[in-house]
């Protein structure tokens, strides 16, 4: 009888609702899988997040759709892993508020009508005001082949001066710092320098959850490293390393000259490097006499031991590595901040060799082709807009006529927004980004969108806060449904596929770019610009002779089958190539820069750039007595959430609703409790929040995620000077319980 | 012909697209984006049939060789200095076992600390597969095996009847209701894939290996101390999972949502099911006083109205027939076939003329259970005192109806003990609950109850239908106000 009832009918072991969890073997390498999603085939992908460049293998239905993923096993930049956004990449493909139909003044209209408004408007603004009054803001989000197709239909086809991207917002600093510099905009590092420094400092920087998977590859360290983090709050980074040095927000550049100032007391200078491959030391090292640490710690707020703690370690480190990220890139002497950085790792000879160099780690997962071949801020593969033979060299490898090129160069992003306050633009184009959200003192956006004569928003959503402000959306298809090639933070070009059916009347940028060509009527300067691959070709013979010669590679399947390659590569490395062992990982061609002490400057020799550091734009007083931070809240949020919003997976990962961080202190003070509601106010607007009392943040400071939409209502609109990049690091606010 | 055929040459779209213009060229590339290529023929495609995992060298350290031996278990090891917030195998979870929208088996939290030096630390857990489940012990119908061998605590999908009843006893909040399938579902600890020698999916997709399986001595001897702070103590379940650290955790540290007062789930069938089953009890009761008919029936639309109701709460009520096999461990089992008997008895009482008396004992020994069934789940706010109560409660004023005076009184009593905090010992959750979170609902069953209390002489229809309103309203409280004991939280 007992046994009777531990069988079925009375003890269902089976049935069909056990069934809809089967496991099955999913071939390809993938061990089991879903039985509901099991693949007919697999096909590569590089992620469409950041720029870390994460390899995943898509699995594919007898039509070829999407159905599931897994990371790469085989891809040398994640190894079998990736963070949550890159597990549910495909989520964002299927939410129901795509955009399926242009939108013309909020109605829907077919290609042909759109095409039709977008030429009209847009020409009749030119014939008015001149061809410089349109203008384009741009992103790091799409693949190399369309912001080249973009940059070229709107500077070359066009007629437009002016564009900008998002990368503004996050690299715009490194690419400065670099070029001034080392003479190009040359990270010099390869992943594998996480595995093989023995000290490491991340400097404004928290990939633990920014950037897991380059993580990894620090926690994959061997030599048990010294890991040393600059960061006002006690982030995850921060609390798995050796060492966390919690400075005042914005007194990096500080801290960093006085870093230099103790390595040259204690007779830390590598000599030979700095006479033979650069210039200007001396100049600096007379600078750098008044950044005595004993003079400037306490305004850095930290403890001399703490200090001696950290110069001790990277004056003993064999290999030191230096890490940026947001926290140097976005702030008010962004730039020299960043080269305060790269001016330790010269003075030190700490470049050019494994486990070294200073090194920023990128935001977007094609911030690094845009820096390229954006047509923005460089003209097509680094060149330069204002230079005759960069011109003519760019000219001949597209086939236009060289007058097509402007001569001059373009606006920054915040002088694009100031030029539509001022009347000088009157027609804006923007693409895959959301402005309305993440530009800084975001009010000034919104007002700016109001004053335009006609504004084009093409996203893969009409939903986002900048498409509702648009006259006529054009509906995008997403990553996943379109083909092209990302560049990663190591300078990787690699392959991302078409696995999904775009919704409606969704189409790849590409094709919109092809549709807009045609019908603006300068179809025949890209009539050669039929695929993503056809134009790939083109840019590398545009690449050929720069520091990013791509000309080796030979094309798309090449780079999926070495797991994407880093550039230069020409075609004596495509000789040079090691090949990859069947059935191990791929062979890790890593490739670095500047081994051989040469740098891209005309005498071959990188500078020392310095400046004396300021104060913040807007310190703390008597009515907003907090410095106000922002950042990246959590691994599975992305910028605006245009994309990570949309899945379920990923809301569960952070808190729903808005939490200010506070010290425990400050709390007390102001009689606030955990989770209880406050306003936070800054001088621009104020935004409600619940308080997260916690030691992670410094008493005085009050930190916020970019994520949510109102928080840049806050943020104080201020500009490296050389970069042009926003400040989004340090305001003046206040807290007060509601 | 067919030679001719052949010197065509294939075009791909877009080189074919490359002479279009116009209407033409917007309907040749919405056509090329319509097209997904199905051609096996790129290197992408990588067909490699058959092969054995490609994650295997990453996760043959991380889980045993061997099957545990007698005494022993599989269990989660969970470094949690190497977590560093990655929350990749929440997401992983969800994509290797094809779960639903918002469905994983493994959660994240984090632990802050209120003092001290900075301190943050993210805490990945999923179900503990404890010595002692609760979620089993809880289950009216035996939807939970603790596998002999693996001592993985396994669900059975097609026994669940979606009661949720798991989901109120775990207190590491693991069980989920699916709401599309009705039932329960949660962590086997990807027991198909250790089967075969591969790792869950948890640990394929942690970058920094910092969750692993281990084997571990069966627990013992029950350890009160808690598996991280703002837990349970660990001897009401023996949860099985290691949460290591040689960084060791801050005394200081708290979960991060510790200040999150956090609303729970109303469960209205079962407002409807306790109220009106104790308001039965107490109408038989009655009824054995005055030996009224109408009473009889009266009590009987409650009780059958009451039970209708709890069959709502089911997500696969074609499968509750089974719902006596769990009666050794389960309260919840127990209640089912108790008050099974009080509504056969109760229709025995009206139809055949049993005593009243004895339909109204076996409601008692019914509001019991139910007392016990809230109470075994060791939520804060359901202790024994306070839950019989609450429930007793409900019954005497039910039965006190005879008098409204009596009835009046003994209502304003149970408000009084009920809602004031010096008085009802809460812990002061239960009263940031009732008067921060709650004030709303908190006044309205304050009102309610003392325009009860001043209704019931004046009219007792009236009055007993504010009654009824007050007793609801008192337990959707009693279910939105409980602390329920999680894991912490983000």
């Amino acid at each position: 009888m007992l046994n009777a009832l531990n069988t079925a009918p009375f003890r269902q072991r089976i049935g069909p609702m056990t069934r809809q969890l089967l496991l099955e073997p999913g071939n390809f390498g993938l061990g089991k899988v879903p039985a509901n999603s099991k693949p007919v085939s697999v096909k590569k992908a590089i992620c469409g997040y950041c720029a870390t460049g994460c390899g995943l293998k898509i699995h594919l239905n007898a039509e070829g759709q999407a159905v599931n993923l897994t990371p790469d096993p085989d891809h040398p930049v994640n190894i079998g892993m990736a963070c949550p956004k890159g597990w549910e990449a495909l989520t964002p493909l299927a939410a129901h508020d795509r955009a399926t139909h242009p939108l013309l003044q909020g109605r829907p209209v077919d290609w042909p009508k759109a095409l039709e408004a977008f030429c009209d408007n847009f020409k009749a603004i030119q014939s008015r005001h001149g061809k410089e009054s349109v203008a384009f803001l741009s992103t790091g989000q799409i693949m190399v082949e369309d912001m080249a197709f973009l940059g070229s239909l709107a500077k070359f086809g066009m007629g437009m001066i002016h564009g900008d991207g998002n990368t503004r917002q996050c690299m715009a600093t490194s690419v400065a710092a670099y070029k001034q510099s080392f003479g190009f905009d040359a990270p010099p590092f390869t992943y594998a320098d996480f595995e093989e420094s023995d000290v490491l400092v991340f400097i404004g920087s928290n990939p633990a959850i920014a950037h897991p998977i380059m993580w990894q590859r620090v926690a994959q360290n061997p030599h048990s490293p010294e890991i040393i983090v600059i960061d006002p709050r006690a982030t995850e980074t921060a609390m798995a390393a050796t060492q966390h040095l919690a400075i005042l927000p914005k007194t990096d550049l500080l801290l960093l000259y006085c870093i230099a100032h103790d390595l040259i007391c204690r007779g830390c200078v590598d000599s030979a490097f700095v006479e033979a491959h650069t210039t200007g030391f001396n100049e600096f090292a007379d600078f750098i006499q008044d950044y005595d640490p004993r003079v400037h710690l306490p305004a850095i707020g930290l403890r001399r031991v703490v200090f001696d703690r950290c110069v001790d370690a990277i004056a003993r480190g064999k290999r030191v590595s230096m890490w940026w990220t947001m926290g140097v890139n976005q702030g008010h002497q962004a730039t020299r901040t960043a080269q305060a950085i790269i001016n330790l790792c010269l003075m030190t000879g700490n470049i050019g060799r494994p486990g070294t160099g200073p090194n920023s780690i990128t935001g977007q997962c094609n911030a690094m082709g845009s820096r390229l071949f954006s047509n923005t801020t460089n003209l097509l593969g680094g060149h330069d807009f204002t230079n005759a033979a960069h011109r003519e060299k760019v000219a001949s490898a597209l086939d236009i006529p060289a007058d097509s090129i402007p001569s001059q160069n373009s606006w920054a992003y915040d002088q694009i927004i100031e030029g539509i306050h001022q009347g000088k633009i009157k027609g804006l184009w923007m693409i895959a980004t959301n402005a309305a959200h993440s530009w800084i003192h975001q009010d000034t956006f919104a007002e700016a969108a109001k004053k335009l004569e006609f504004f084009v928003v093409q996203d893969m959503y009409a939903t986002t806060e900048t498409a509702r402000l648009a006259n006529l959306i054009l509906p995008a298809a997403g990553w996943g449904e379109k083909e092209g090639t990302f560049i990663n933070a190591e300078r990787r070009l690699g392959v991302s596929r078409k696995v999904s059916s775009a919704p409606g009347q969704a189409l790849a940028d590409f094709s919109i770019f092809r549709l807009i060509a045609d019908a603006w009527g300068c179809g025949n300067l890209f009539r050669s610009w039929t695929s993503p691959e056809a134009v790939f070709r083109l840019l590398k013979k545009v690449s050929a002779g720069q520091p990013c010669d791509i000309t080796g590679m030979v094309g798309y399947e090449m780079l999926d089958g070495h797991g994407g390659l880093q550039w230069p590569f020409t075609g004596s490395d495509l000789l040079e190539l090691p090949a990859k062992s069947d059935g191990q990982l791929p062979s890790r061609s890593e490739r670095r820069l500047f081994a051989d002490g040469k740098f891209f400057t005309p005498d071959q020799r990188a500078r020392f750039l310095f400046e004396p550091p300021q104060n913040l734009p807007e310190a703390p007083d008597e009515a907003f007595q907090f410095v106000l931070l922002t950042g990246r809240g959590s691994s599975a949020q992305w910028h605006t959430e245009t994309r990570t919003g949309k899945s379920a997976i990923l809301r569960k990962l952070y808190p729903d609703i808005l939490l200010v961080e506070l010290h425990p202190e400050d709390a007390a003070r102001l009689r606030i409790a955990d989770y209880s509601q406050v306003s936070v106010e800054t001088r621009r607007g104020n935004v409600r929040a619940r308080a997260r009392v916690t030691t992670t943040i410094q008493p005085g400071q009050l930190f916020l995620p970019m994520h949510h939409p109102e928080v840049n209502r806050l943020t104080l609109a201020v500009f490296d000077p050389h970069s042009r990049q926003p400040g989004y690091k340090a305001c003046a606010a206040t807290i007060r319980p509601t | 012909m067919s030679s001719r055929t052949l010197a065509v040459p294939v075009f791909r779209d877009d080189e074919l697209s490359a002479a279009l213009t116009g209407k033409a060229l917007v309907a040749s590339l919405l056509r090329e984006q319509r097209k997904l290529d199905t051609a096996a023929t790129r290197f992408s495609d990588w067909h490699e049939d058959g092969d054995s995992p490609a994650m295997e060298r990453h996760y043959r350290q991380l889980i045993p060789t061997t099957q545990p031996q007698r005494g022993e278990q599989y269990a989660f090891e969970v470094k949690v200095d190497d977590c560093t917030g990655c929350k990749a195998c929440v997401a992983a979870c969800h994509s290797l076992n094809g779960l639903d929208d918002e469905e994983s088996w493994r959660s994240v939290g984090a632990l802050i600390s209120p003092g001290g030096d900075g301190y943050q630390q993210t805490i990945t857990s999923a179900c503990h597969h404890c010595e002692d489940p609760a979620c089993a012990n809880g289950c009216p119908v035996l939807a939970y095996e603790k596998d002999e061998v693996t001592g993985i605590v396994k669900h059975l999908d097609d026994q669940c009847i979606g009661c949720s009843y798991c989901i109120l006893k775990c207190p590491y909040d693991v069980p989920k209701l699916n709401v599309r399938l009705g039932i329960v579902r949660k962590c086997d600890m990807c027991t198909a894939r250790l089967a075969v020698g591969e790792a869950p999916a948890c640990v394929q997709a942690c970058p920094t290996s910092a969750i692993g399986i281990r084997i571990v001595p069966r627990v013992t001897t029950p350890t009160n101390s808690p598996l991280l702070p703002d837990v349970i103590g660990s001897d009401y379940t023996r949860p099985t999972t290691k949460f290591v650290s040689t960084r060791g955790i801050p005394n200081a540290a708290r979960a991060a949502d510790a200040g999150r007062l956090q609303i729970e789930h109303t469960h209205w069938p079962l407002v409807v099911m306790l109220v009106f089953t104790q308001v039965a009890t107490g109408l038989f009761f009655a009824a054995a006083i005055v030996q009224s008919k109408n009473l009889v029936w009266t009590a009987n639309g409650f009780l059958n109205a009451g039970l209708a109701a709890s069959v709502m709460h089911l997500g696969q009520p074609l499968r509750a027939w089974r719902c006596f096999l769990g009666w050794r461990r389960s309260w919840l089992s127990r209640e089912i076939l108790v008050f099974g008997a009080f509504a056969a008895s109760g229709m025995a009482t009206a139809v055949f003329g049993l005593p009243a008396i004895l339909t109204a004992i076996i409601g008692l020994v019914g509001v019991a259970c139910s007392v016990m069934v809230y109470v075994d789940t060791r939520r804060p706010l359901w202790n024994r005192g306070m839950t019989a109560l609450r429930f007793l409660g409900t019954t005497v004023i039910a039965a006190a109806m005879v008098s409204p005076y009596l009835a009046a009184s003994i209502l304003a009593a149970k408000l009084f003990w009920t809602i004031t905090p010096w008085v009802a010992k809460q812990d002061t959750h239960a009263s940031l609950m009732h008067w921060v979170a709650l004030p709303r609902w908190t006044g309205s069953y304050i009102l309610t109850a003392l325009l009860a209390v001043v209704a019931l002489p004046l009219s007792p229809i009236i009055g007993a239908a504010l009654s009824l309103a007050a007793e609801m309203l008192e337990r959707a409280l009693f279910f939105k106000a409980v602390r329920a004991w999680r894991m912490p939280g983000i």
